[in-house]
């Protein structure tokens, strides 16, 4: 269908038609969306001609909360930043605070951290296949990789006592060292995993119904993505190889290979959604090798440059990026020299995938909402924090 | 033909029923009979068996605490709905549902249970199910309307839509079967198949099996049972019909009831129409007739329908768990493209198939 240009907000006829267009609400809470938000929909028969969305329903003040708290203290506060990927924010947080302080973070703890976060991507991606899946009504592959996750959280819970929350990254390394028995376990782990995503594409990715819905679907242009800012899977999706471990590496990554998983429009147009479900399927495979390769280097050593340092930054501000499952986490922090940060600031990928909404929607169809919305991968914790 | 009142007399001899009472009374016990006897432990069993088979493709155990591995399940479900209480509905909601409901189970007189037992037979039963399943579309569509919002407006739509899609191809399809049969009647249907596989309409040639297919497949996408209802709601978490939006309690125990009785009423149609019915070995009725015992009879007839019925409701719950839902138009798309033309190759294939068996 073509699209109404609503850029031309003088054209008067246009509103007028809109106006009397049927018009729907989902949200904030909608069993559509993976809410809380609101997405305000236009009609024209099966078809949407224009989209809003409003945010906000979610915001918990969590960034002033976290500069009432003192910098130890805050730890266990920026998991809530994105439940999901908790070992990215800590890691966000605590690489800006290594920068302030100037922390030597001893090679043992980056690896930690580096098969920390890549379990996280791991589970993350997994989590969005089964949701995605779930969303046109594949209830098997979401049970799949409900199960398979299970073991990721498994493990989680043996190394830091918790499944999601994990309070594991400190600043200068990781609040514990990791046992042979639990890098033999992640090692059983990657080992499973690894065959995984050729199951699922067995079962699903590549079937005639997934593809009809996927391909061509919601497609995102490159120009479109970087002019709105996102980062990320949907990035990578629309062909632009852009991933901060191999751009900017942090943390290690700069002695870890891996590729750069990129769109390629396999069965449809790059950009599509079924190119946003295949980079991440074919990440977890490259998030594997990458843990295989952080354990194979993991050396001797100190899992923390001292544990019990508790003086606060010297005045100062940082700014760090970190690649989340989601896409480019930045972290500003700002010390005043005090027991209390001054100011704690996040910008999290799924602030640009929520603004995009407006304009992916518009020329899609009513029955694909669900889909699209939940195919951006939108945590709505992160972006209104 | 068959005539009038034989029906009756079959259910007096069967049940002892009093010869004094109108037919309409024994139509009426007798369907309540079929209903409560038959059809809700049919169903109950159905849905239970639904979540088992779904829960072990799924890797998962399913129902597991109600009864003897959950058997009880889909009654306690049931109690937990009705228990539930709900928002009122209008008037005009009301009347369509009703409508839809008492249509849907008005095909109770047409199930394949026994040649002695089976209410409506006439030259026309086999297209029954076909009006049934557009009416209900009609209805549906009128209910979704009667809910004055533009997701139910939507919902209707697509449920008429899938279903006037769907009708074309299953109604060509039955035809193929009345070439072979020489009529429409469940009897001339079933005489005509025999007990073992070769003799059934499915298999006695490859355009009946075709035909067979598209019977099974449109029926279930004019019904809207996964994975074609694509018109239920635009994602699976709003798995209740949009049409039917904002079910629950009572009115949403009776949406789940209703869709599991309508899979079985078509899965035990094609059964009787394509899979030999309610054919068992004749040395088996007139052993059992020759030593009185006749009611066991009816029990191997029923026997035979519902083994065919649970097979092909089996293969359906495969399907639906292990495929992804299609959106509306995708279905109509290939509906109209491929079994609408495929079912008219299906239909001359089997007029020249039977001409040919005819000539020799």
């Amino acid at each position: 269908m073509e699209k109404l240009d609503l850029d031309n907000k003088n054209d008067a006829s246009i509103e007028h038609h809109l106006g009397n267009l049927p018009k729907k609400t989902y949200g904030p809470f909608a069993a559509e969306i993976s809410g809380p938000f609101r997405l305000d929909v236009t009609f024209d028969g099966e078809v949407i001609v224009r989209s809003e969305v409003e945010t906000g329903y979610f915001h918990r003040k969590l960034e002033r909360l976290l500069e009432k708290r003192r910098w130890k203290s805050i730890l266990p506060l920026l998991d809530h930043l994105d439940p999901e990927g908790a070992a990215f924010t800590e890691l966000a947080a605590c690489l800006a605070v290594e920068e302030l302080k100037k922390i030597e973070v001893p090679p043992r703890a980056q690896m930690i951290r580096i098969v920390v976060t890549e379990m996280t991507r791991i589970s993350q991606h997994l989590g969005y296949i089964g949701r995605v899946a779930r969303s046109v009504g594949g209830e098997t592959l979401f049970h799949y990789t409900a199960r398979d996750r299970e073991k990721l959280l498994d493990l989680f819970e043996l190394l830091s006592g918790a499944r999601f929350s994990l309070n594991f990254i400190r600043f200068g390394g990781v609040r514990g060292d990791v046992t042979d028995g639990f890098i033999e376990r992640v090692l059983e782990l990657c080992e499973m995993i690894q065959i995984r995503p050729k199951e699922y594409n067995d079962l699903f990715t590549f079937t005639r119904s997934f593809v009809q819905r996927s391909a061509g679907v919601g497609v995102i242009e490159a120009e479109h993505a970087l002019r709105d800012g996102i980062t990320g899977p949907a990035l990578r999706a629309s062909g632009e190889a852009k991933d901060l471990r191999k751009d900017k590496p942090y943390t290690g990554y700069g002695q870890i290979d891996f590729d750069v998983q990129v769109g390629r429009g396999d069965v449809g147009t790059v950009g599509d959604a079924h190119d946003r479900f295949l980079v991440r399927l074919r990440e977890i495979g490259q998030s594997v090798e990458i843990i295989r390769q952080a354990l194979d280097r993991l050396p001797a050593g100190s899992f923390c440059s001292d544990p019990g340092e508790d003086r606060p930054p010297p005045a100062g501000e940082a700014t760090v990026a970190v690649e989340t499952a989601r896409g480019q986490l930045r972290c500003y922090v700002k010390s005043d020299g005090g027991e209390f940060p001054a100011q704690m600031k996040f910008d999290s990928p799924s602030v640009a995938l929520v603004k995009h909404l407006p304009a992916l929607l518009p020329g899609q169809r009513v029955e694909d909402i669900s889909f699209l919305v939940t195919g951006m991968d939108i945590c709505i914790s992160e972006a209104d924090r | 033909m068959m005539e009038a009142g034989v029906w009756a007399k079959s259910w007096e001899r069967f049940f002892g029923i009093s010869t004094a009472l109108p037919p309409p009374v024994i139509a009426a016990l007798g369907m309540t009979f079929l209903h409560l006897c038959f059809v809700f432990p049919l169903v109950w069993v159905v849905l239970f068996f639904e979540r088992k088979l779904g829960a072990d493709l799924q890797a998962r155990i399913g129902p597991n605490r109600t009864g003897l591995f959950g058997f009880f399940q889909p009654i306690a479900d049931i109690i937990k709905l009705f228990k539930k209480r709900t928002r009122g509905i209008t008037t005009q909601e009301a009347v369509w549902e009703m409508a839809l409901i008492a249509t849907l189970f008005s095909t109770v007189a047409i199930l394949p249970t026994t040649e002695d037992l089976v209410f409506l037979n006439t030259g026309l039963t086999l297209i029954f199910p076909v009006l049934i399943f557009v009416m209900i579309a009609l209805w549906a569509m009128f209910l979704g309307i009667s809910r004055e919002t533009v997701i139910g407006v939507l919902g209707a739509v697509r449920i008429l839509a899938k279903a006037t899609t769907a009708a074309f191809p299953v109604l060509v399809s039955l035809l193929c079967v009345g070439i072979r049969s020489g009529g429409m009647s469940w009897t001339q249907v079933i005489h005509v198949q025999g007990v073992l596989p070769h003799q059934w309409n499915a298999f006695s040639n490859p355009f009946l099996f075709v035909a067979f297919i598209i019977f099974v497949l449109g029926g279930l996408i004019a019904l809207s049972i996964p994975p074609f209802d694509g018109s239920q709601g635009v994602s699976l978490m709003e798995y209740r019909a949009e049409c039917v939006l904002n079910f629950s309690g009572t009115r949403l125990g009776l949406f789940y009831y209703s869709r599991t009785y309508a899979l079985v009423m078509w899965c035990m149609a094609a059964a009787g129409i394509f899979l030999g019915g309610w054919n068992v070995p004749s040395f088996m009725r007139t052993y059992i007739e020759a030593a009185g015992v006749y009611p066991l009879a009816q029990f191997f007839e029923v026997s035979a329908v519902l083994v065919k019925t649970f097979v092909l409701v089996t293969v359906v719950i495969w399907v639906s768990r292990v495929s992804s839902r299609q959106r509306t138009d995708h279905v109509t798309d290939w509906v109209w493209k491929l079994l609408g033309p495929v079912s008219l190759l299906a239909l001359m294939g089997t007029a020249i198939w039977e001409s040919g068996v005819i000539l020799r």
